[in-house]
């Protein structure tokens, strides 16, 4: 048999090379993707996601029959494939530039001024909130302690009108059943009243964050300080001078922002808060010195363009913070019980009271309940300033008892 | 294992590809067995013991098979198909046995959980043993080979399912065939992408239509169900795409299971062209034993109707998929006897809305609950549920899926597919070429232009890329054929 000719061996080969290609290209992708599961480092903290990226599980027999293993392993793929966030984001663009989906992880983007939104379903107001609504407000008027309400609306609720007509917006449903368990016979302040002025709606809620802003905290406060007169309790209005701050020295991609990933966001936020000229007088209290700033602006330089940004105030949330303000028009001490709307709502509310005691019921892990934290501090009065999800969807305190919140050490939201 | 997470694509399979080449040609069948172990396992890891001994039994058994003689024979078939069918009576239909048979108190005593593949396994087993019987096969020569064929990944858990006769001799000595391993790449990829970026994201809208069974108006109706129907022809036929991939890259052929069924112009072409391996398993192994259509009418009739029931009750133990059968049984029997004629006049586009429409009305009594909620979704569908013309949860869907129904609908309706043809023709083999066919001898014919091999290396590419930003996006989304 006659050998093959050098020419036509040579062309044989590169056909076949060239045949090959599509199937390097693929092993090429896979092996990236082997080599960055395998050699990088596990654990980093992801902004983007708001949580720790899952770390490879120790494997253990039980976990592996009852297959808790292979979904750590399993997560542990997903989060850890390098140049998460750029995947992320190709999703989302694919998903809404490509398949023209304007709703990307349950984030709604198409609504006016470039607002994002989210979809609320299944909330429910739990059977024993009026319950412990009730008992909360009990244990305080025994030691002689006045209570007053305060309902954070979230956005989704000024502005139904520009969801989408099928999403079901259970914030809207379930808030008279929600009220009513909260109606103990003490104030019940709707700061829906203040932060719902529709001409403000810009300026009161992030475009990409679920959270109001310092703006309308600062409203919100001067509602409750009525509310608290009302009651006579002793919260003077604020006649100082104020200028505004911005940082802009990088957008603030919120929440909903880090849902649908930078480039789907319609609007850069900025944060930015209102400042009494010459600054704020309320210092925090961490490890028994109350020296600490309101304000803690090395949250807005962290180097990341998913950072959460919004921690600037309070520096984010705390089990408990004592804020003193040596220079208050008052003497009145305030515990607010509260969620991350309150950071802001607490900054401007400490500037006019002598001393304010924020429990974050997420994250306390006091040794006193609720009632006996009031009377320990003198309280004057217990605010209590929830939105709707932190109401309903935060199972920390077995469907907010507000009784029986000490030694608990998890939560889910 | 989910073939759409990035631990399958980004670890599992450079690893199990890897060790399947690090062993000699012969001995390829211990990576095979090993790795589609552990894939099992991945998600049942106390039942791959059930597939595992399905195997060593039906191995044993087809070896007695081929020894036995006379009367024998048949006793070993018939004891062998009950034994392997015990898994699957057991796990799969006990329950809706109980409560067909009105025990409800017993039926909820049992707890059973469905091992992943478990019809497709126990299909695969007892064609095995009947081709034995029929000596139209000598079966597995080893234990290890025949494990290997029943337990390997690409096909493990949702089919195709595949024959001994055809996949036997091509584990002999599987090699690496560079046009086949191309093509399985580029099935891979494509598959991946197929599965991850269109039928995963076509799933929550559906799910949203259909989650309280009731639609709540005319278009709704109508459009969940285009988009299930379109979803699961996606998702099954992208499991499909990629287990032949798999296979490839590792020199095995499996037949095509899907052929663009929405371009079918009947019920019975829809069947020759959707899920096409357990068409023909339920062809050859349980309508041409019982006549098949050389037979009276009457006859014809109860072989489709048996069938049809029993494909029906292949896909899910409950009465709405035992209809879902006999509603192709009926439909296939009409138009065999009043129907076709009729059909064959009209314009062919209205045969492909025919055959469009038979399937869609097929899905919703495979995506029901039960028989009653089946049956008030067919009112809305035909204008008589009290519910409105159209409604905002319509104009929803239809914002939300226009676009990627518009590329669901071109895949489904073969836009694609003379470019696909072309390349399994350039690159692979035919799909109907004999298992024995040497790859080795046709290998220097099979290859790719520079500007094809460029061409799809970015559909790779890009499919890959996109796909993977799904998988990483998306949590864990099962392929709809894995509960069978």
């Amino acid at each position: 048999m006659p050998s093959e000719p050098q020419h036509a061996r040579t062309r044989r080969r590169r056909a076949l090379a060239w045949t090959l290609l599509p199937a390097i290209a693929l092993g090429g992708i896979v092996t990236a993707g082997f080599v960055s599961l395998t050699a990088r480092e596990d654990g980093r903290l992801s902004n983007l996601d708001g949580r720790d990226l899952a770390e490879f599980p120790v494997p253990e027999v039980s976990a592996v029959v009852d297959k808790s293993w292979m979904q750590g392993v399993d997560d542990w793929a997903s989060d850890q494939l390098a140049g998460r966030a750029t995947w992320l984001s190709v999703h989302a663009m694919v998903q809404n530039e490509v398949l023209q989906d304007p709703i990307v992880d349950d984030v709604y983007l198409e609504a006016p001024d470039g607002f994002l939104y989210e979809n609320h379903i299944d909330r429910s107001v739990p059977e024993e909130m009026a319950g412990n609504a009730q008992a909360l407000s009990d244990q305080l008027a025994q030691r002689d302690i006045p209570l007053m309400w305060l309902y954070a609306p979230r956005k989704e609720e000024i502005r139904p009108e520009v969801l989408p007509e099928a999403w079901p917006n259970d914030l809207v449903d379930e808030k008279p059943a929600l009220l009513a368990s909260l109606d103990t016979g003490d104030p019940l302040v709707d700061l829906t009243d203040s932060v719902g002025d529709p001409d403000h709606f810009n300026v009161f809620y992030y475009r990409n964050d679920h959270h109001w802003t310092a703006d309308a905290a600062i409203v919100a406060v001067e509602q409750a300080a009525q509310a608290a007169g009302d009651l006579g309790v002793d919260i003077p209005a604020d006649d100082r001078d104020y200028e505004r701050v911005i940082y802009d020295d990088a957008p603030f991609y919120g929440t909903l922002g880090r849902r649908v990933t930078a480039p789907l966001t319609r609007g850069d936020d900025f944060v930015s808060w209102m400042q009494p000229v010459g600054g704020f007088s309320a210092q925090q209290c961490l490890d028994g010195t109350c020296d600490a700033p309101l304000i803690n602006t090395y949250r807005l330089e962290e180097d990341s363009l998913y950072a959460n940004r919004y921690r600037v105030f309070l520096g984010g949330d705390a089990g408990y913070l004592r804020i003193v303000n040596d220079d208050a028009p008052t003497d009145t001490t305030v515990l607010l019980l509260k969620d991350s709307y309150g950071n802001p709502f607490s900054m401007y509310l400490a500037e006019r009271v002598s001393e304010l005691h924020v429990v974050d019921e997420r994250h306390y892990r006091g040794d006193l309940e609720i009632a006996e934290l009031a009377e320990e501090v003198g309280a004057d009065v217990v605010m209590v300033l929830h939105n709707q999800v932190s109401l309903l969807g935060v199972s920390r305190f077995d469907s907010t008892s507000w009784v029986d919140v000490k030694g608990a050490d998890t939560y889910e939201e | 294992m989910v073939f759409t997470s990035t631990l399958f694509v980004f670890a599992f399979l450079p690893l199990a590809i890897a060790l399947f080449y690090v062993f000699p040609a012969r001995w390829r069948t211990v990576p095979i067995l090993a790795t589609s172990a552990v894939f099992y396992a991945w998600g049942e890891p106390v039942l791959v013991l059930l597939i595992l001994g399905t195997a060593l039994v039906t191995y044993l058994l087809g070896k007695r098979l081929l020894r036995a003689q006379g009367a024998a024979r048949r006793w070993i078939l018939t004891v062998g198909i009950v034994v392997i069918c015990l898994p699957l009576a057991a796990f799969k239909y006990l329950d809706f046995a109980l409560e067909s048979f009105g025990l409800d108190a017993a039926a909820q005593s049992v707890d059973l959980p469905l091992p992943i593949g478990v019809s497709f396994y126990t299909f695969m087993s007892i064609g095995y043993l009947i081709d034995i019987y029929r000596r139209r096969d000598d079966g597995a020569p080893s234990l290890l080979d025949f494990s290997a064929f029943l337990t390997m990944f690409p096909h493990l858990v949702a089919g195709p399912i595949v024959r001994w006769a055809h996949i036997g001799p091509q584990l002999r000595e599987p090699r690496f065939d560079p046009g086949l391993f191309t093509y399985g790449a580029i099935r891979v990829a494509t598959g991946l992408a197929k599965k991850a970026v269109l039928a995963d994201s076509i799933a929550p809208l559906v799910d949203s239509l259909f989650a309280t069974g009731h639609p709540t108006s005319w278009g709704a109706a109508w459009v969940a169900v285009m988009l299930y129907s379109l979803q699961i022809y996606l998702d099954f036929s992208a499991y499909s795409d990629i287990a032949i991939g798999l296979a490839a890259m590792m020199g095995v052929r499996f037949h095509e299971n899907f052929r663009y069924p929405y371009l079918a112009r009947s019920a019975r072409e829809f069947w020759q062209r959707w899920h096409i391996s357990l068409g023909s398993w339920f062809r050859d192994y349980v309508y041409i034993p019982l006549g098949g259509s050389r037979v009276s009418p009457v006859k014809v009739w109860r072989n489709l109707l048996v069938v049809w029931a029993l494909t029906g009750l292949w896909h899910g133990a409950a009465w709405t998929f035992v209809l879902w059968g006999l509603y192709y049984g009926v439909l296939i029997g009409l138009e065999r006897y009043v129907l076709g004629r009729f059909l064959d006049r009209l314009p062919r586009p209205l045969q492909h809305v025919y055959g469009v429409l038979v399937a869609m009305l097929g899905w919703v009594l495979f995506r029901a609950v039960d028989v009653g909620q089946a049956a008030a979704y067919y009112r809305t569908m035909f204008g008589l549920g009290d519910v409105p013309f159209w409604d905002a949860e319509a104009t929803l869907a239809v914002q939300r899926g226009a676009g990627l129904a518009i590329v669901a609908i071109a895949l489904a309706a073969g836009i694609a597919k003379r470019l696909m043809d072309r390349l399994r023709d350039q690159v692979a083999l035919p799909d109907d070429a004999p298992a024995e066919v040497s790859l080795a001898a046709t290998r220097d014919a099979r290859t790719l232009t520079a500007p094809a091999a460029v061409a799809w290396s970015v559909v790779v590419v890009v499919c890959l890329l996109i796909a993977t930003a799904y998988m990483v996006s998306l949590t864990y989304a099962p392929f709809i054929y894995f509960r069978f």
